[in-house]
């Protein structure tokens, strides 16, 4: 900690100026689940009370244009994000068994963290606590409205086992809602996109029930699933039932959300396991009636992708590489584990966009993102990317 | 598919994009100078505004809107100039922190006035039926800023692109004040015969009583109307 917090001062100071009494502006941590949140939370707000700081705990370290920061059980990474002239808010809130209303609560008082109440943010980063997503998007937009970005990551631990953790100020959660809140000064660029392309196999959700598929085109989802897939959960004798995240990482399955130039720009939902009766349980939710689409991934896809959706993000606001400040980058965990020694080309690929500008990124277990096309979602296997100009 | 079919994919959703800001700037330079073109007819005040709230109403479904100018009675103070709601006709503002900002030049939005000091100084029968709303600087030709502002029902109507299409919208709002000021300083002249009346009708009496021989040169009563004129055209 006392490393980290040497660190940034050392940031501070070469920024100069008022900025190293009293800096004003956002300071976002990533760090492994294994670090008590209680003494990061603590010592930042300690070290830096101007500052609006906020965390989320993240699968095995986290990124930055330095390389992975750490791997199982150790790594924490922090971007500071320096701005006199902008606003900026962080909150957390339990979620008590209604998460549209936690975040509701996190999103007012982070605008009153910022001295910008009722006031529409240029975009809103969120950290939930995984399993309540959709649930915590609807209770943001239905205050926002779906005009105003939406990005961030759920929390994650190492092997998905409820260890995560987040923080905003000096309050920590293991099951709550994370919501800074952002009026830069500078231009912002967001993209939210994935490494997969579509197979020709589709069916229609016949039968749901919250994230479990219960049937495609009235067959049980599993064995369509192993249809379409050649048999990939036969093969590993998992049809019966049990775990099957990381067979099926490379073999999502795809809602189309909407259409740009007549192509389908999709979401994407990780089947996590088999269910008794066939069923496959996901981490994000499908409804019947939706249309769903096997997607392929591969190696090198998903390695070199997050380069195209930095691109994204900067085209979209009309930002170029000699004006990015820096990027906040959210990398599905299940991407991070299938291609783990391929990681510093993922690196390579954000600095080869950003021109070696400062990021940070978090592997998530869940991303939400502002789609072209189905506005603010949450999905899986996906990049949200936020780029921030100077 | 393979790597030719996803770059297709790419290149085709990057094209539409493209032509997506295009078509979106053309429709917004024809709105503007179409605009533009309807406020710089020559008409009276209530006409420029109506053509000015026209023009934005083609842009945004707003449900009210009006305009706040710096007020000249009191330093300091905001007064509406223009309404497309009678309701806020004439009503008096005090800038706080949003308003300040705004005029400082960056629009902004707001999914509730419940806790905006600026709204909440006001009587209930101006903030009733008001959800969101959208402010942007207006610069005026006098150096101020005035500042526009939309309102809508529903929470959260108004948007961060709302906001920008608004401020590129600007100009045609700082036009119609603009305007509206020219329209006040051009009728100022016509308003001098009214005051010059009166000294000229004594003096074409004066002219008149002498032409018809009642009477010697009132010297002091012709100097008196000729005072007269000179205080009423320098009014003028």
């Amino acid at each position: 900690m006392a490393e980290i917090i040497r660190q940034l001062n050392t940031a501070l100071e070469t920024a100069g100026g008022e900025s190293v009494t009293a800096p004003s502006g956002l300071l976002t941590v990533a760090y492994n689940a294994a670090y008590d949140a209680e003494v990061i939370a603590g010592g930042l707000a300690a070290a830096f009370p101007s500052l609006s700081v906020h965390g989320g705990s993240s699968c095995m370290g986290a990124m930055t244009e330095r390389g992975v920061a750490g791997g199982a059980g150790e790594g924490l990474a922090a971007l500071l994000m320096l701005d006199e002239a902008g606003d900026y808010g962080a909150a957390l809130v339990p979620l008590d068994g209604d998460p549209q209303s936690a975040a509701q609560r996190a999103l007012a008082q982070a605008l009153r963290e910022a001295g910008r109440p009722g006031e529409l943010p240029e975009v809103v980063w969120c950290s939930p606590s995984p399993g309540h997503e959709e649930a915590v998007l609807a209770g943001l937009r239905n205050i926002l409205g779906d005009g105003t970005p939406i990005i961030g990551g759920s929390v994650a631990d190492d092997e998905v086992q409820g260890r995560w953790s987040h923080f905003a100020g000096e309050t920590v959660e293991q099951g709550g809602v994370g919501v800074a809140v952002l009026f830069p000064s500078t231009e912002i660029g967001v993209a939210f996109r994935s490494g997969y392309q579509p197979t020709e196999h589709h069916g229609i959700v016949t039968e749901a029930r919250g994230r479990t598929i219960i049937s495609i085109d009235n067959e049980p989802a599993a064995a369509v699933y192993d249809r379409w897939t050649g048999g990939l959960l036969s093969d590993a004798g998992a049809l019966g039932g049990g775990a099957v995240l990381g067979l099926t990482t490379m073999y999502p399955l795809g809602r189309a959300v909407g259409l740009i130039g007549g192509v389908e720009e999709y979401l994407l939902v990780h089947p996590e396991r088999v269910v008794e009766g066939g069923g496959l349980a996901a981490f994000a939710e499908i409804a019947e009636g939706e249309r769903v689409t096997l997607m392929e991934g591969t190696r090198d896809r998903l390695a070199t992708r997050i380069s195209r959706v930095a691109d994204d993000a900067m085209q979209l606001s009309r930002l170029e590489r000699d004006t990015v400040a820096g990027a906040l980058v959210i990398y599905c965990a299940g991407c991070r584990l299938a291609i783990q020694d391929d990681m510093e080309r993922v690196v390579a690929a954000v600095n080869h966009t950003l021109g070696g500008r400062p990021f940070l990124g978090a592997f998530t277990f869940g991303e939400q993102g502002c789609m072209s096309t189905g506005g603010n979602r949450h999905g899986n296997l996906m990049i949200s990317v936020l780029v921030v100009g100077r | 598919m393979n790597d030719v079919q996803e770059q297709l994919r790419e290149a085709l959703m990057s094209l539409q994009r493209l032509k997506d800001q295009a078509d979106q700037q053309r429709l917004e330079t024809e709105t503007l100078l179409q605009g533009l073109s309807a406020i710089l007819q020559p008409k009276g005040p209530d006409e420029t505004f109506e053509d000015m709230f026209l023009v934005f109403r083609r842009i945004i479904d707003f449900e009210e809107a009006f305009m706040l100018a710096q007020d000249p009675e009191q330093p300091g103070a905001l007064r509406c100039v223009a309404a497309t709601d009678e309701r806020f006709a004439d009503v008096q503002w005090w800038p706080r922190r949003l308003f300040k900002r705004v005029m400082r030049g960056k629009g902004t939005t707001t999914y509730s006035i419940k806790e905006l000091p600026e709204w909440q100084l006001q009587p209930h029968h101006i903030r009733e039926r008001v959800g969101s709303a959208l402010y942007a600087p207006v610069p005026t030709n006098a150096g101020h800023t005035a500042l526009f502002v939309m309102i809508h029902r529903a929470s959260g109507y108004f948007t961060r692109a709302h906001v920008s299409l608004v401020s590129r919208f600007a100009l045609v709002a700082g036009q119609a004040l603009a305007n509206v000021e020219a329209h006040r300083l051009r009728a100022q002249p016509g308003e001098a015969p009214a005051r010059l009346q009166a000294p000229i009708q004594r003096l074409e009496a004066e002219v008149a009583r002498l032409s018809s021989g009642e009477g010697a040169l009132d010297v002091k009563a012709l100097k008196r109307s000729i005072d007269d004129l000179k205080a009423a055209l320098g009014a003028g």
